[in-house]
Parts: C-alpha cells; sequence; structure tokens
C-alpha cells in the first residue's frame, strides 16, 4: 500500500513550528481543509504553503461545556489566516478578546485527549493573541 | 410523470421523555398518521425516515419496523444527513408519490434523547466536524452559532435584547402548543439572566433536547380520501461549508435557505409573499433571523428586530414559528422537520395549537450543521381533492 496521505504537510508544518495552507496554483487563492483539488476552481494544481501563521480572529466563544477529555470552560474561535477560516482553541479569557484581534497560530499538543487517529502523535494548533502581529 | 402529492394525514407524541422503546414510539406515530388519513396499514407503500441516531437501540429501523407491523413495502428509505435528514426523507417521499412510483408513503420521526449522556453526545457531534482539523480544537454546535451570533451583532449593530425577543416569542409560542416540552414561557429578563452555554449564547437560547416522534402521510390523489393540504414544492440546497459558513460569504449569511426557498416556490409557483406562515429549523434565536432575511423579509441585520415588533408573531404579518419550533417547542433534532411538516398540516387544516387566521400557504425548512444545507417545503391548503 502506497499512498501520500493528502493532509500529511499540514501535520509536518505543525511538527516544524509551521502552519501550512494549500494554494492554487490557477487562481491563487488559499484553502483548507486539505483537498488534492481547490475548492474554489477545482484546479489540481495545488501547493502547500507554509504561513507565517499570523491571523485575525473573526469570532470566538467561550464553551461552558465542552466535549469529553476537553478542559471546561474552553475558548474556541474562528481565526482567518490567509484568507483561510480556520476553527481554533484560544489560549486567552474570553473577556479578553475582541473581534480582529491578531493572534498568531502555534502548535500544541492539543487541546483534549479527542481520539485523533493517524495524527494521534502530531502537533495541534492554538491561536495566541500576538499584539505585534501586522 | 408527476402527479400531485397530498398531505393526507399527520400525528405526533408531545415532546418530553418516553420510557419506550424507539420503534415503540415510532410505531404509534405512524399508525396515528394512517388513521388520520383515513387509510389503513395495508395501503402503505413506502417508509421514509431519518436514519435513527447511533444510541438508538434498534438498528435496521424500518426493516425492524415494518416486520413488526406487517407492512409490505415498495420502498424503505432511511437518511442520514444530520438536521436535513427528516426533510430529505420527505422530498423523496414527495418525490416517490409525484412519480408514480408509490401511492402512499409515511414519512415519520422518532428519537429519544433522554437514553443519551451529554458526553457521548457532545462525543458523537464531534465526528461532524473535520476530523483532521476542526474536532480537535473541541467545538460544539452552540460555539459555532455563538459566532455567528457574536458576528451577527457585530455587523449590523443589533441590541442584545432583541436576540433575546426571539426566544422569547418562540418559547411564548411552545407554552401554548400541547405539544411543546415548556408549560411556561419567558422573559427577556430571564432570558438573559440564564446561564451561559456558549458565550454569549444562554440555556434559553438553546434548543432543549429531548424526546419525540412524528409522522405525515403523503398519497396520490388516487389513493387520498379527504385530503386538503398538498405538497406544492420542495427544495434542497447545499453550497461548500461545513460550519464556518461558505468561503465567499459572511458566518451570518445562509445561502442554503434562500437556494432551497427558491427552488421549493418555484416549483410551487408561489412568491415568499404568498407564505402566510413559516415552520422553521431555527435552532438559535439569531438564526430565525437570519433565515428570514434571506428570504427578503427583512433587510440585513433588521430581522432581529421583528419579534420585538410583533411582527413574527401568530397574529403579525409575517408568523415565524407559531408553534414554539425547536426553541419554544423542545428539540428531538432528527423529529424537528417532522414536526414542522405536521404543523404546517395543521394550520392549512385551520387546526393548529396557535392558528394564524386564513393560513392558505406554509414553508417549512429543516438545516444541519451550520446551515450548511438546508431543506424545504411548501405546503398549500384549501384543496379540492
Ligand atoms: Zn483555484
Amino acid at each position: 500500500m502506497r499512498e501520500d496521505v493528502i493532509a500529511a504537510p499540514f501535520f509536518e508544518a505543525l511538527a516544524d513550528d509551521a502552519f501550512a495552507v494549500q494554494r492554487c496554483g490557477a487562481c491563487d487563492r488559499a484553502f483548507l481543509p486539505p483537498a488534492p483539488v481547490c475548492p474554489h476552481c477545482h484546479a489540481a494544481d495545488v501547493d502547500w504553503e507554509r504561513t507565517d501563521a499570523r491571523g485575525r480572529l473573526y469570532a470566538f466563544t467561550e464553551l461552558l461545556r465542552t466535549p469529553p477529555n476537553f478542559d471546561e470552560p474552553a475558548v474556541v474561535g474562528t481565526v482567518v489566516v490567509e484568507g483561510v477560516r480556520v476553527l481554533a482553541p484560544i489560549d486567552a479569557p474570553y473577556d479578553a478578546l475582541s473581534i480582529g484581534d491578531p493572534v498568531a497560530l502555534v502548535p500544541t499538543d492539543g487541546a483534549g485527549d479527542h481520539d485523533r487517529g493517524r495524527w494521534a502523535d502530531a502537533p495541534f494548533f492554538t491561536a495566541e493573541p500576538r499584539p505585534d502581529a501586522e | 410523470m408527476s402527479r400531485r402529492v397530498l398531505a393526507e394525514g399527520v400525528s405526533a407524541v408531545p415532546n418530553g421523555s418516553y420510557d419506550v422503546p424507539t420503534w415503540q414510539l415510532a410505531a404509534g406515530v405512524l399508525t396515528g398518521a394512517v388513521d388520520d388519513a383515513g387509510l389503513d396499514l395495508d395501503d402503505v407503500d413506502g417508509l421514509y425516515l431519518p436514519k435513527p441516531r447511533p444510541w438508538t437501540e434498534q438498528g435496521f429501523f424500518s426493516t425492524s419496523l415494518a416486520n413488526r407491523l406487517g407492512l409490505h413495502l415498495d420502498r424503505n428509505v432511511e437518511t442520514y444527513t444530520g438536521g436535513t435528514s427528516g426533510g430529505s426523507a420527505f422530498r423523496l417521499a414527495a418525490r416517490d408519490v409525484a412519480s408514480g412510483t408509490l401511492d402512499v408513503a409515511v414519512v415519520f420521526a422518532a428519537e429519544r434523547n433522554s437514553t443519551v449522556e451529554t458526553d457521548d453526545y457532545l462525543a458523537y457531534v464531534l465526528e461532524t466536524f473535520d476530523h483532521d482539523i476542526q474536532a480537535p480544537a473541541g467545538p460544539t454546535v452552540p460555539g459555532i452559532y455563538a459566532q455567528s451570533l457574536q458576528r451577527y451583532r457585530h455587523e449590523y449593530d443589533v441590541p442584545r435584547e432583541a436576540i433575546a425577543d426571539i426566544a422569547v416569542k418562540n418559547h411564548g409560542n411552545g407554552a401554548s402548543n400541547p405539544e411543546g416540552l415548556f408549560s411556561s414561557g419567558t422573559t427577556v429578563t430571564d432570558v438573559l439572566d440564564s446561564r451561559p452555554i456558549a458565550r454569549p449564547l444562554r440555556l434559553y437560547e438553546c434548543p432543549a433536547p429531548c424526546d419525540g416522534a412524528a409522522a405525515v402521510v403523503l398519497a396520490s390523489e388516487a389513493a387520498a380520501s379527504a385530503a386538503t393540504v398538498e405538497v406544492a414544492g420542495t427544495g434542497y440546497d447545499h453550497p461548500p461549508s461545513q460550519y464556518l459558513g461558505t468561503r465567499e460569504g459572511a458566518l451570518t449569511e445562509h445561502p442554503a435557505f434562500a437556494g432551497a426557498a427558491d427552488e421549493a416556490l418555484g416549483a410551487a409557483g408561489l412568491a415568499v409573499a404568498d407564505v402566510d406562515a413559516f415552520e422553521l429549523y431555527a435552532p438559535f434565536p439569531h438564526t430565525e433571523a437570519i433565515l428570514t432575511e434571506e428570504l427578503g423579509l427583512f433587510e440585513r441585520g433588521r430581522g432581529a428586530l421583528a419579534a420585538a415588533d410583533g411582527a413574527t408573531a401568530v397574529d403579525g404579518p409575517t408568523p415565524i414559528s407559531p408553534s414554539g419550533g425547536p426553541l419554544g417547542r423542545g428539540h428531538p433534532a432528527m423529529v424537528t422537520p417532522i414536526l414542522n411538516h405536521v404543523e404546517a398540516v395543521r394550520q392549512l387544516r385551520g387546526t393548529a395549537a396557535n392558528q394564524v387566521a386564513n393560513a392558505d400557504v406554509v414553508l417549512t425548512s429543516a438545516e444541519h450543521g451550520h446551515v450548511d444545507g438546508v431543506n424545504t417545503t411548501v405546503f398549500r391548503g384549501g384543496i379540492d381533492a
């Protein structure tokens, strides 16, 4: 069995302390989740690209009830990085955050002990406020 | 070949807790709807239902039920796309009656959420997020809707109380619906004082899971005896999105609903202005506002003010969820779409608990995820079958 897992470079990047997205060679737009074609124009000319891991907080919540094995309460939000919306745990108090805040997506062990299957030993990521971002 | 599809019989049990097997709830509403249609079990040609969720005691649910009841089926269809499952089951049943595949279809759902632990439910829901890059963040469904509420208020400067007003309207309707989960309504103060679930969403702004069951009998004109309600059109739409909105649109837009409503209204030869009442699958208050905006009933950001203005009340110009909807009625998620259809038929028969005066056309919806996919149905009354 010889198959390359499409999502592997995403987790390899995290292991190298980087955050990667896919970008389309035809329409130049970035995207996630990992796919074999561009979801915007369906071109097959897609490549992984390591970003500066900087994004802006699009929306966020504090969960007073979380899935099993996740810390409770938990702050979770949506970060826009390279134009892509990414769901992420946020390492900051809810009341300290505002829409539009600059954040960095940094590798972590992940928020809970959810069964991540083939990525069980790979890093996940967390959004951290990073006021010095552009 | 396309034949008229009549909604001939309906049945539902009050939302609540039931200590009987799920199949027994299903058998009750199935036979109840067939009775209501003036038909016999011998007449039933097809069963269409959401595939019961993983904690249901019985697998091969429709096979088990058909065997138990002695039903010889031309079709049995179980759908499984979250909250749209019941709407899709309905749409497929209507299509099979319209095409002449069969004459009498029963669309039903039964669900017992009282048998699932909250942790197990949340773990099940977690698997509906992207396995690799969303689920490990630990999201919940209210946690996504909380973000669209935050964005909605942010983008349109909507007062917090206006959101609570929508919950108050729905809880009030649900309280006067004898099949609702709650016996009393609520107030804006109580909504905003209820405990936070996923900030800024509060408990009374979240749909309460419960047990329930409901059924609708669809029949061709050949099989129908006294139906006065027809299925005038159905629709479905699913742009690419999974919980975080479409890539082109804001989190506060639900284009799937607009697309599905256009299709159903177009099939019915009707316009939004012809609709007298809406029974919507709007699990959170701002979602109701956004759905009405998608229909063009209100400008963006103005839908939230409609409840406070009385515009969406039972006796208002645009009644939304006279039954209480998932917020006011309780929310057995797989059953909610069928309950919406049952309520639509009752409105058009003039027998609804919260009756809209002179209702001739009702639009229902179902959705899953964060309104990623949507079913709509347009019912028309006053039919002389
Ligand atoms: Zn492209």
